[in-house]
């Protein structure tokens, strides 16, 4: 069997990065500089999953303050609501307050907003391994204060995300829904636009997502239950709620490898959940050879 | 006047800039000068603003309620800090073994207040489940294993402390915000939370909870939680008009009802200003949300403070707070 790895979310940011945010708040850096740091952050992280030898990875997006940050202040007609507790986590995300899914704005640009700052989303590498990342919209809604309609505010959401992928381009693209869901139709359309991982959550014996293409890949805790609906499926195996490096990924997927050529290996959560030394190590984890 | 309805704060008051700024750089010796500096200033802001009971006057010799007691403790490390919310981070610890209390959490704050012979303290400590969920157990067979070790060595810290304290009763405030993060577990909130104060006499036990979004669950388990106190967040969920009907404290209805099942007395710390917001909240708004929780408890069965520690706050504001807080308290005593 060969195994594939991934590395997918938000990437603790350095400590150099985190006191230029400092700064950057207090008004000693400016927009330009906070911009140029973030750059020359992701050319370090984009160094390491290199020479980690990754196969697939996520953009670092260090400039993500939470999970849905730079969608909810991207698109008009969303608010940003009170800090709420990220799943039962100590991490606090901006809880989106949504009346109606407007316009999706310019969102390449560093800009000062009056909030954090959201853009550019992303720092992009032209390279067949890297991925852009988007919060799964079941999760977006549910972790959202909705007035009206779930199932218009869901369709509109997708709509947004068709937008952003022609807008950037998008030929790979990673979406996590880190709350158990049951609409994966609401993928279809994006799937017949662009190469489709989708990071999966909960109970999969209960996925299913007919119609369109299939997804390049589908990343849970049981591939059997969703291999047909992808060309590889993938597991959660490097555990980012722990600070030990070995993960016995090998172990893990061992009872797996007569069942499937290709199996995609990834994390269970954002890295952002470890300390960056320990998710510097962690990267070379995910084949099993740390 | 005042004993009919007494003032606290919770714990935490914003530090002066020439304590924080250089609180990790300071030697031994010059840090406990510097942060005995640090106390008796925000004492002399306390005694300003009328408050009756002081706390350890703003918690100046810590850092952070998680760190403080962690890094006395051997069997875990710190790698690093990990995200709290947008670029505010925490230094999250990982137990990789066995683990002991190395040196005591807080004693250098109990014999500063019996040298300065004040007794109107109450003591905030973190407790044992929060230090549990808070850290990463890369050692521990389960959740339930390591909550249950933290609340022995919670206990170990308390029984020291007593003894420091000498005759009278102690207040211990035991932190948990993370409480009632995950609901299946209350029944080891319960246990560990009753590990740490198991066999101690002579104090009062106080329990602060903020930012929980089902205070239910906490009152669930009180019959059994040998806590007397409860110090809970109101104001953050109260809109700021004046009004009858006070929405942000329904829960207050429901402690009343959790109080009359019970055999033994508790007692609710109602916050009423809000930790969060630079907005001073004037005392005829803070005299509505008192006044309300009065139609619920008796007068002794309530504390009044501020929602969760006011290190949010600039030192200023913070001041403002409490000022009102006791103007208002003061207000509705009279008319009591």
């Amino acid at each position: 069997m060969e195994l594939i790895s991934l590395l997918y979310g938000i990437y603790p940011r350095s400590e150099n990065l985190r006191r230029s945010y400092g700064k950057w708040e207090k008004g000693q850096l400016n927009t330009k500089e906070i911009s140029d740091k973030i750059q020359e952050e992701s050319s370090i992280y984009y160094e390491l999953v290199k020479e980690a030898a990754l196969n697939y990875f996520t953009d670092p997006l260090f400039n993500w303050y939470d999970l849905l940050r730079p969608i909810a202040l991207s698109v008009e007609g969303i608010r940003l609501g009170s800090l709420t507790r990220y799943k039962e986590t100590n991490t606090f995300y901006r809880q989106p307050e949504i009346d109606a899914i407007g316009k999706l704005r310019e969102v390449k640009g560093f800009k000062e907003l009056e909030e954090n700052p959201p853009f550019p989303m992303y720092h992009e590498l032209e390279n067949e391994s890297y991925l852009h990342f988007l919060p799964g919209i079941n999760s977006f809604v549910r972790m959202s204060k909705v007035s009206g309609d779930f199932s218009k505010v869901r369709n509109e959401l997708k709509d947004i995300y068709l937008k952003l992928i022609e807008m950037l381009k998008i030929k790979r693209l990673l979406i996590y829904e880190p709350f158990e869901a049951e609409d994966f139709e609401i993928y279809n359309e994006l799937k017949s636009v662009t190469s489709l991982f989708l990071v999966i959550t909960g109970n999969s014996g209960r996925f299913s997502a007919d119609g369109g293409k299939k997804f390049y890949s589908i990343i849970g805790n049981d591939p059997y239950a969703y291999s047909k609906y992808c060309e590889v499926p993938g597991i959660k195996v490097v555990d980012a709620q722990s600070t030990k490096i070995d993960d016995g990924v090998l172990e893990k997927v061992k009872a797996l490898s007569s069942d499937f050529d290709k199996l995609i290996v990834a994390n269970t959560e954002s890295f952002d959940f470890l300390p960056r030394i320990i998710a510097d190590k962690k990267v070379f984890s995910f084949k099993g050879d740390a | 006047m005042m004993e009919e309805l007494i003032t606290q704060e919770i714990g935490s008051f914003r530090k002066p800039t020439y304590l924080s700024s250089k609180f990790r750089s300071f030697k031994e010796n010059e840090f406990q000068e510097v942060a005995k500096k640090a106390t008796l200033e925000t004492l002399d802001l306390f005694e300003k603003s009328g408050l009756e009971n002081i706390g350890v006057g703003g918690e100046m010799f810590r850092w952070e309620m998680y760190e403080h007691p962690i890094s006395r403790m051997d069997g875990v490390k710190i790698f690093g800090p990990v995200r709290s919310f947008d670029n505010r981070y925490y230094n999250k610890g990982s137990v990789y073994e066995d683990l002991k209390r190395k040196e005591p959490f807080h004693l250098e704050e109990i014999q500063l207040f019996n040298q300065l012979k004040m007794k109107n303290i109450k003591l905030p400590v973190t407790g044992p489940y929060t230090l549990m969920d808070w850290s990463f157990n890369d050692h521990y067979k389960s959740r339930e294993e390591l909550a249950l070790v933290f609340g022995k060595i919670m206990n170990q810290e308390l029984r020291e402390l007593k003894s420091a304290w000498g005759d009278g009763t102690l207040q211990i405030q035991i932190d948990e915000p993370a409480a009632t993060t995950h609901p299946e577990e209350m029944e080891l909130v319960r246990e560990s939370v009753n590990e740490s104060v198991k066999g101690i006499d002579g104090i009062e036990t106080h329990l602060h909870v903020c930012f929980s979004t089902d205070y239910g669950l906490l009152y669930s388990i009180a019959p059994s939680l040998d806590i007397s106190v409860y110090n809970l967040e109101f104001a953050n969920r109260d809109p700021i008009s004046l009004q009858d009907q006070r929405n942000g404290y329904d829960d207050v209805r429901r402690f009343k009802e959790t109080a009359e099942t019970m055999t033994k007395k508790i007692s609710l710390g109602l916050g009423v200003t809000d930790i969060h917001k630079d907005f001073i909240e004037p005392p005829q708004l803070i005299k509505e949300r008192i006044e309300y929780a009065l139609k619920f408890l008796e007068p002794d069965q309530l504390r009044i403070n501020p929602d969760c520690g006011l290190r949010t706050r600039s030192r200023e504001i913070g001041y403002e707070k409490l000022k009102n807080m006791v103007t208002a308290t003061n207000e509705v005593v009279k008319a009591l």
